[in-house]
């Protein structure tokens, strides 16, 4: 029916370029880097385990770069080391795992609630716009996005209704581009949920911030590319889209619903 | 259901080792029929030319999953470019970056109205389209493989990596679908003419 209906010659041209140019910029990156952060990953986990195990190494791992000072600096008396510079080391330790929020650090944002940072569910788009430096409508004409440094960067996306002037309908966190699995540099700027998850975070770790999380389905019916799904107590969702061998988040949306929409920004 | 004068098992094996020329290769070989059944999903070809390329970046994310079937992709190929057609903008924001790197589409400006006008005005075109949107996602991937396509039954059954009695279920009750579809419909009847 179609038979005769060929590609234009030079649009076809530049769909072969960006595809050529997209594997010759991801070529030979994506799969051994994984493979790569998975191991590290795996040492990390192996060696906190075989040290002894627990929170108590976890915390460890944090407190022992600084303590080579305190412990010598702890004189003579005898009583176990660790009372004396654990309940000094403690509050420094907990300090800098909560910075303060920057509208402009999404690495600062906590997705909950809701909220991802500043931005927040149901609040009037003028106010999304004024709380994230650079959210500006897209190319959709619709959506407003803002992404945090040049592409490929942690990107953020806030469709309001279908309505004008309709309020925030979701929050969508992802890299900008759709890359699969980014970079863990690009990984660490993401926003996360108050167990520490965000865009990037492998399936390891989803698993042991969320025990016994379950995939609540596929992304696309009938295919096995998995998300999962966070109840939050204000009756939202955070939706965890995981990439194309559900290894790693690559999506984290918040809305009303239990799983991403197909269609937004349209 | 390869491709006439390539050598395609070679090329996949390169393109999933990361070859830049071999994904060249493959796009040139399957983009007009990619293209051709995309444009049974969308309403313009400038959307199907679209969807048909992020079927190749879609391959290339998804490069270790790709199914190949008697020595070629393209029954992949078309399965996806039914779900990137369903997914419309959530597939277009995930290409973002490589979309727009695209030149914009200039022939929408000079001969492609005439060549749109066609393709819509086409009563054939739009029943089939109509026909195809009505149906469930999976009975849209088995009519398009096995009808559309011509895949056997058991081609369509590895690319979709589903048993074969599953294929003939849903072919089987997609048929019927559509034959109450086309009943009162002598057009669309005609166009689906091997569907009975």
């Amino acid at each position: 029916m179609t038979d005769r209906i060929r590609f234009d010659r030079e649009r076809g041209d530049a769909w072969k370029t960006v595809i050529v140019d997209t594997v010759t910029a991801e070529a030979g990156k994506a799969p051994g880097l994984s493979k790569r952060v998975i191991a590290l990953v795996s040492l990390i986990v192996a060696s906190l385990l075989l040290s002894g195990g627990g929170v108590a190494l976890a915390l460890g791992f944090k407190i022992f770069p600084p303590p080579p000072a305190p412990v010598p600096t702890s004189t003579s008396p005898a009583p176990v080391q660790t009372p004396t510079p654990t309940p000094t080391e403690t509050p420094t330790a907990a300090a800098p795992v909560v910075p303060p929020m920057d509208p402009g650090d999404p690495s600062t944002w906590i997705i909950g609630d809701g909220a991802v940072g500043p931005l927040q569910l149901s609040a009037p788009i003028e106010d999304a716009e004024a709380s994230v430096p650079g959210l500006t409508v897209d190319n959709s004409g619709w959506c407003h996005s803002s992404t945090f440094g040049d592409a490929p960067q942690i990107d953020v996306i806030v469709p309001p209704g279908p309505q004008p002037g309709d309020p925030v309908q979701l929050i969508y966190v992802d890299v900008a581009g759709g890359v699969d699995r980014p970079d863990p540099a690009i990984a660490a700027k993401s926003p996360k949920t108050e167990a520490g998850i965000g865009v990037g975070s492998s399936l390891e770790e989803l698993q042991a911030a969320y025990p016994g999380i379950q995939p609540a389905g596929n992304i696309v019916e009938g295919d096995q590319q998995p998300f999962y799904a966070l109840p939050q107590s204000d009756g939202s969702w955070i939706t965890l889209d995981m990439n194309a061998d559900g290894s790693a988040v690559r999506d984290i949306v918040v809305s009303r619903q239990a799983r991403t929409p197909k269609e937004f920004c349209a | 259901m390869t491709e006439s004068s390539f050598d395609e098992p070679t090329a996949w094996a390169a393109a999933r080792s990361g070859d830049p020329s071999a994904w060249g290769e493959l796009f040139e070989a399957h983009r007009d029929r990619v293209l051709g059944h995309a444009l049974r999903l969308t309403r313009s070809l400038h959307d199907a030319e679209d969807v048909t390329g992020m079927v190749f970046l879609e391959a290339w994310r998804r490069r270790d999953v790709v199914r190949e079937v008697n020595g070629s992709i393209i029954g992949w190929l078309l399965v996806t470019a039914n779900n990137i057609a369903r997914n419309g903008a959530r597939s277009q924001r995930r290409f973002r970056a490589a979309i727009e790197k695209l030149p914009k589409p200039e022939h929408e400006t000079d001969f492609a109205p005439e060549l749109l006008g066609r393709i819509d005005d086409d009563p054939r075109h739009a029943a089939v389209r109509a026909a195809f949107a009505a149906l469930s996602s999976k009975d849209q991937d088995v009519i398009a493989l096995c009808v559309l396509e011509e895949l056997t039954m058991a081609e369509a059954a590895r690319v979709l990596g589903v048993p074969l009695g599953t294929v003939k279920a849903r072919l089987s009750r997609a048929k019927v679908k559509l034959a109450k579809t086309t009943a009162d419909d002598a057009t669309l009847s005609s166009a689906l003419g091997g569907v009975r």
